[in-house]
């Protein structure tokens, strides 16, 4: 992933000094935000792929383990295709009825209206290859989990059905304002037929991961360092410690 | 021995305020043809399948009856407050910062309804439009997509039965059969920590809900829903609600479950509750 001067100084901003992935505290995710596009994958993107569930007073493996959370679920319907996707148990819906993007949307965080978690996603076929265009992406949302951030995402997805049982995803993402370069992801799928359809992860599991930073709580939406703009730039991890 | 007392309480939805997007919505669209017979799957049974738009929305305040338990009363009285114990619920004194829902918490599936419960719901100041759902019709499931709060839903259809050590879920473990033309769901497995609507009721992990899907004709779907739990309810309690098919999935248009959308709300409600609460508040 190579990033423009913005895109490093978010991410410096971000990450934690000993190079030990993202804050914690600074993850949307973290927050009850949702992954978006980028993170759902695939590749999946999840803050912990060790997550565990919280089930009658007990935390638990999630069932079926990370490879499970990996899978998607791919319905045709009419000039439509859904993609629904076991982590977050989030739905992408992909218009293939010929229509546009909603126009260039402005540069505005929280702004639901113009721009969502999973952005605005059209597809067509160019041969066997089923291309997915992607705009309009919600830009509270991460990259991944390592703390890159982006302003105006535009994914393009190529899904090719390799063979019967395969399925091969290209991923394309370009943002003017945070990547220097397209990064550009592969990703293989295998086909299971049998697979069940697992409670979706709430929030509130992610935080167990953290009582190794020292986040033994829930730190919930009202938490995030958006709500209330940090006096200081460029924080250290000391600083924050100490400022609980 | 008192056994249960039951108190019968109204629960009145209260719609009124969609019903300038809903008119809206109507103008645009244009004159409907007539409707035909339930197409059919290669299988012969009804296809079931394509976008449902639940026709309560925006219409008329239902008033569904609900019998409480001693339990199910008692939570009620605390979710809404003192003022309202004996009286009629008037829709307006729910305690919002205990509503699971406004801590991030899913909505459940007895809130996804339908009929839906998140037609109070806004988003940057006007109301989200909730009431679709998305029918996927595939061999050996059938996968339910609801616009409010971008739910999605198995129905496991290969004859299997519920899990003997079942976990339960946001969404519970549904499984569905045809009995003759209807289509039949049975979930369980539902997790205890979401309400049973918007206005404060609350159910036990011994929810139970039946959901019966009919295609009336080419252009209507007919769900009627029974709820079922011993400790909640004194009775248990039926909704009949149709939707029609609607050509434009409106997906997009909702947010997706994002705390803010929920807390947004709170301007038109005035209940005070004045910025956003967060998962780690919650009671």
């Amino acid at each position: 992933m190579q990033l423009t001067a913005w895109g490093v100084d978010r991410y410096n901003y971000n990450k934690l000094p000993k190079g030990n992935g993202a804050h914690p505290e600074f993850d949307p995710v973290m927050h009850c935000y949702e992954p978006g596009l980028a993170r759902i994958g695939p590749p999946l993107q999840v803050p912990d792929k060790s997550i565990r569930v919280w089930i009658d007073g007990e935390s638990v493996p999630f069932p079926g383990g990370a490879a499970a959370m990996d899978a998607i679920e791919i319905a045709y319907a009419p000039k439509k295709i859904w993609i629904v996707y076991q982590y977050n148990h989030e739905i992408r819906l992909v218009y293939t009825d010929g229509r546009k993007h909603p126009q260039e949307y402005e540069d505005v965080e929280n702004d639901l209206t113009t721009t969502w978690f999973n952005g605005f996603s059209t597809g067509s076929w160019e041969g066997d290859v089923f291309v997915i265009d992607t705009t309009n992406l919600h830009n509270v949302a991460w990259l991944d989990n390592l703390g890159h951030e982006f302003r105006k995402e535009h994914v393009v997805e190529r899904f090719r059905r390799v063979d019967a049982e395969t399925l091969e995803i290209e991923r394309t993402i370009t943002d003017p304002v945070g990547l220097a370069k397209p990064y550009v992801t592969h990703a293989t799928l295998k086909l299971t037929p049998n697979l069940t359809f697992h409670a979706n992860v709430l929030c509130e599991q992610y935080y167990f991961r953290d009582i190794n930073y020292g986040f033994s709580g829930l730190m919930g939406i009202n938490g995030h360092p958006w709500q209330t703009p940090v006096e200081t730039p460029n924080p250290t991890w000391q600083d924050v410690e100490h400022s609980k | 021995m008192k056994g249960r007392l039951i108190g019968v309480i109204l629960m009145i939805i209260v719609l009124g305020f969609s019903t300038t997007t809903f008119a809206q919505r109507n103008g645009q669209q244009k004159e409907a043809p007539a409707p035909g017979p339930a197409p059919r799957m290669a299988d012969g049974k009804p296809d079931l399948s394509g976008t449902w738009r639940w026709e309560a929305i925006g219409s008329d305040p239902a008033v569904v009856p609900i019998e409480l338990t001693l339990w199910g009363l008692d939570k009620f009285n605390w979710n809404i407050g003192p003022e309202t114990a004996n009286g009629v619920y008037a829709g307006r004194l729910t305690r919002v910062e205990l509503d699971p829902v406004m801590h991030c918490y899913p909505p459940g599936l007895a809130r996804l309804g339908p009929p839906p419960d998140g037609q109070r719901i806004l988003s940057q100041g006007t109301i989200v439009e909730t009431g679709q759902l998305d029918i996927i019709q595939t061999p050996g499931k059938m996968i339910q997509l609801y616009s409010y709060g971008h739910e999605a839903r198995y129905i496991y259809t290969d004859g299997r039965d519920h899990p003997k050590n079942l976990q339960p879920s946001w969404n519970g473990d549904s499984i569905g059969k045809w009995e003759g033309d209807t289509f039949v769901v049975d979930t369980i497995g539902l997790r205890d920590e979401t309400w049973l609507d918007g206005v404060g009721h609350e159910h036990s992990d011994k929810l139970h809900i039946v959901e019966r899907y009919n295609r009336l004709d080419s252009e209507t779907l007919e769900v009627e829903r029974t709820l079922t739990d011993p400790i909640a309810l004194a009775k248990s309690f039926t909704t009949r609600t149709v939707g029609k098919l609607t050509p434009e999935t409106d997906f997009h248009k909702a947010p997706m479950v994002d705390c803010k959308a929920y807390m947004a709300r709170k301007p038109a409600f005035g209940e005070g509750i004045n910025g956003l609460l967060g998962i780690n508040d919650h009671p």
